[in-house]
């Protein structure tokens, strides 16, 4: 409702404004530029995003300090803590970095934008700034219509430069020509009451332009213009650094319990900061006249007084925060629980793993992780075997052949319950995606996607052996039994060997240990034929049970093939590094079968 | 001639399709190298090995691992042709 309320009358208080006040349209037009310009660089900086993120992200969050270090450059370089902030929920909600690191890269974050004032006050206010903006839109417009991811990402961020630098210049020209007409610098409320109301206005204003890097903008150009007073200037950027949080806790509405928790995280940041630097406000002003005196700043260079001002709040935000980072965890994990369902719910394929493509497959390759150890569960309770005997390396056959009967399990239930609504989810989550189809995301995606039909199809052949596996597995025809029993050990010793191989380091070599594996499937299917021919020529066996083991047989052969197929495209997801190299030496079914016929 | 050479190699760096192709082809050697390595180790491994089952498991693996080479070493001599 409010939504609806709030977009047209900001539409007609700007259309009042622009109609009152020509200097206003040029303000305006600067600030919406200078939005434009910040769209622009993200989505430049989006282009780079992937696999040399993922790289950097994973060695650069080890620990609170290199994840703030992370959080400080990434924001500096893409000038947005917005984005910054909106990748780390990403990350996290995918499980690719902690809650402790996702809120290192925030405080980092917090500290990285307090260079936009720098840049601002420092250079965009102090030289003809406009004069830089245009060869870098016309450079910038060429390079988007290039053909190369790289160089589009290039012309984005330099689009996005050149805007950034031309709304400045329109909104410093703005308030140069507005004070002709009115003076803002009457209406400034001195003392604290000054400081507390402007920092509601700073809020505001952030919220509604969805930038503090915007709010800031204007501050800086507005003081920089006699419009605004310093003390109040000081609330704006106070405000501007709590409104802030809104982006993410507007992004974490689409998060899991991690994202969730990450938004939490960064609004008790901020305005723990901001009540800081509002109740301590004259004594940081005394240290920023202090530090501004050091650095040669002059005592009515009140822009770059701003300047410092962000800094020294934010890092005063830091140095109280970092000692109790553990206890926020502990308190955020406390009061954001993770919701536990009756049936199983996708963990990491929340909106927000969706932003980036490497997110995304790093989503969807966590939540195919779960299917197949649900799968693998599902199997091993189906063939009446104990997860722990299986894959503990002890002798299988032996303890097989003790075992007095399967107990009965319905294997639709378990699949109703533990993989069904983690598989729908991720088919709604891949048809969701619009990566472009030649992406090597995309590729990836839909690879997983198969993965997952051929885990369900796993599962459903366990449900049509599992009928003849209690028939059979008990003391009323030895024959049988041991034949059931042969069925049980091939499948016991395949889940055994691939959960040894997709244990091991080298993803690209060992995807051979599981085409190996194959071969020995296949070998397995036509001994297991030779045998029921065998027992049907000698008569020990009826037609109907020599059937049924032919059927079961086939079913099993067709449930390893679909195991080792999905853990196969598992592996080579995770080896994506490998690209193309990867697919030439990979074999297909024609290879795997020449080489059967040549053993 | 130097000039020649010069403009050649600024044109490979602009050229983002050889580059890729470059790439490619040292991915590739390098996963070969690998698959050597591995099969040095299982044709070590496989006379030591009592288990029937990894014994089976094993030299089904040097076969696959023969077969993927044998399918890389093609790829790359068509990746070098180009």
């Amino acid at each position: 409702m409010l939504r609806k309320i709030l977009l047209p009358t900001i539409l007609l208080v700007l259309a009042y404004g622009f109609w009152v006040s020509p200097n206003f349209k040029a303000i305006a037009a600067g600030v919406a530029i200078f939005l434009f310009g910040m769209l622009s660089l993200e989505e430049g900086f989006r282009a780079f995003t992937g696999g040399a993120l993922d790289r950097i992200l994973k060695r650069s969050t080890s620990s609170t300090a290199k994840s703030m270090m992370f959080g400080i450059v990434s924001t500096t370089v893409m000038q947005s803590s917005s984005l910054v902030s909106v990748i780390a929920i990403s990350f996290l909600s995918a499980g690719l970095i902690t809650l402790a690191a996702g809120i290192g890269i925030i405080f980092g974050a917090n500290l990285g934008t307090t260079t936009g004032a720098w840049l601002i006050a420092g250079f965009g206010l102090k030289v003809n700034i406009a004069a830089y903006a245009m060869p870098m839109l016309v450079f910038g417009v060429i390079l988007v219509f290039q053909s190369s991811k790289a160089l589009r990402g290039v012309g984005y961020i330099l689009a996005g430069l050149g805007f950034l630098f031309l709304g400045i210049h329109y909104m410093k020209e703005g308030f140069e020509t507005f004070k002709e007409t009115i003076n803002l610098a009457e209406y400034a409320i001195p003392g604290l009451l000054g400081v507390l109301v402007f920092a509601g206005i700073g809020i505001f204003a952030t919220v509604v332009m969805q930038s503090s890097h915007a709010t800031l903008v204007l501050t800086i150009t507005a003081l920089a213009a006699g419009q605004i007073t310093y003390e109040n200037g000081l609330g704006l950027a106070i405000g501007a650094n709590v409104g802030t949080t809104i982006t993410a806790i507007l992004g974490a509405m689409s998060a899991n319990h991690d994202g969730r928790r990450l938004a939490a995280a960064h609004l008790v940041f901020n305005v723990v900061t901001g009540i800081i630097a509002i109740a301590f406000i004259y004594q940081i002003m005394a240290v920023v006249d202090g530090v501004s005196g050091m650095m040669g700043i002059a005592g009515d260079d009140y822009t770059l007084k701003l300047a410092v001002f962000h800094t020294i709040f934010n890092l005063l935000g830091i140095i109280v925060m970092v000692p109790l980072l553990n206890k926020l965890v502990t308190g955020l994990i406390k009061f954001i629980p993770e919701k536990k369902p009756d049936i199983d719910q996708p963990r990491y394929l929340a909106s927000s793993s969706a932003e980036f493509p490497g997110t995304a497959v790093q989503a969807v390759r966590m939540e195919t992780e779960r299917v197949f150890q649900a799968t693998v569960d599902i199997i091993l309770q189906g063939f009446g075997m104990k997860k722990d005997l299986v894959l503990s390396g002890a002798e299988l056959e032996p303890a097989l052949a003790e075992q007095e009967l399967i107990k009965e399990c319905s294997v639709e239930s378990l699949y109703q319950k533990h993989i069904k609504g983690i598989y729908g989810a991720i088919v709604a989550f891949i048809s969701h995606t619009d990566f472009s189809r030649s992406d090597e995301s995309s590729i990836g995606l839909q690879r997983l996607r198969e993965a997952n039909t051929h885990l369900v199809e796993a599962v459903k052949d366990t449900e049509e052996l599992h009928v003849n596996l209690r028939r059979y597995i008990g003391p009323d025809n030895e024959v049988m039994r041991k034949a059931y029993d042969r069925l049980r050990l091939q499948v016991g010793l395949l889940i055994r060997d691939i959960e040894e191989i997709r244990a091991s380091a080298d993803d690209s070599v060992d995807s051979s240990s599981l085409d190996a594996l194959r071969l020995v499937a296949d070998e397995d299917k036509k001994l297991n034929q030779q045998a029921v021919s065998e027992l049907m020529g000698q008569g020990v066996v009826s037609p109907a049970m020599g059937s049924s083991l032919i059927n079961d047989s086939v079913f099993s052969h067709h449930l390893s093939k679909n195991i080792i197929t999905a853990a196969k495209t598992l592996l080579a997801v995770r080896a994506i590094d490998q690209g193309e190299a990867g697919e030439d030496v990979s074999l297909d079914e024609s290879d795997l079968s020449n080489i059967s016929k040549v053993a | 001639m130097k000039t020649k050479k010069l403009l050649e190699k600024f044109g490979d760096l602009l050229s983002f399709k050889k580059k890729k192709r470059l790439k490619h082809i040292d991915k590739l050697k390098s996963l070969l190298t690998k698959l050597k390595d591995k099969r040095g180790k299982l044709e070590k491994m496989i006379p030591k090995e009592k288990d029937k089952h990894k014994a089976k498991r094993l030299s089904k693996q040097l076969k696959v691992i023969n077969a993927q080479r044998e399918k890389g070493l093609k790829a790359l001599q068509e990746l070098s042709k180009q």
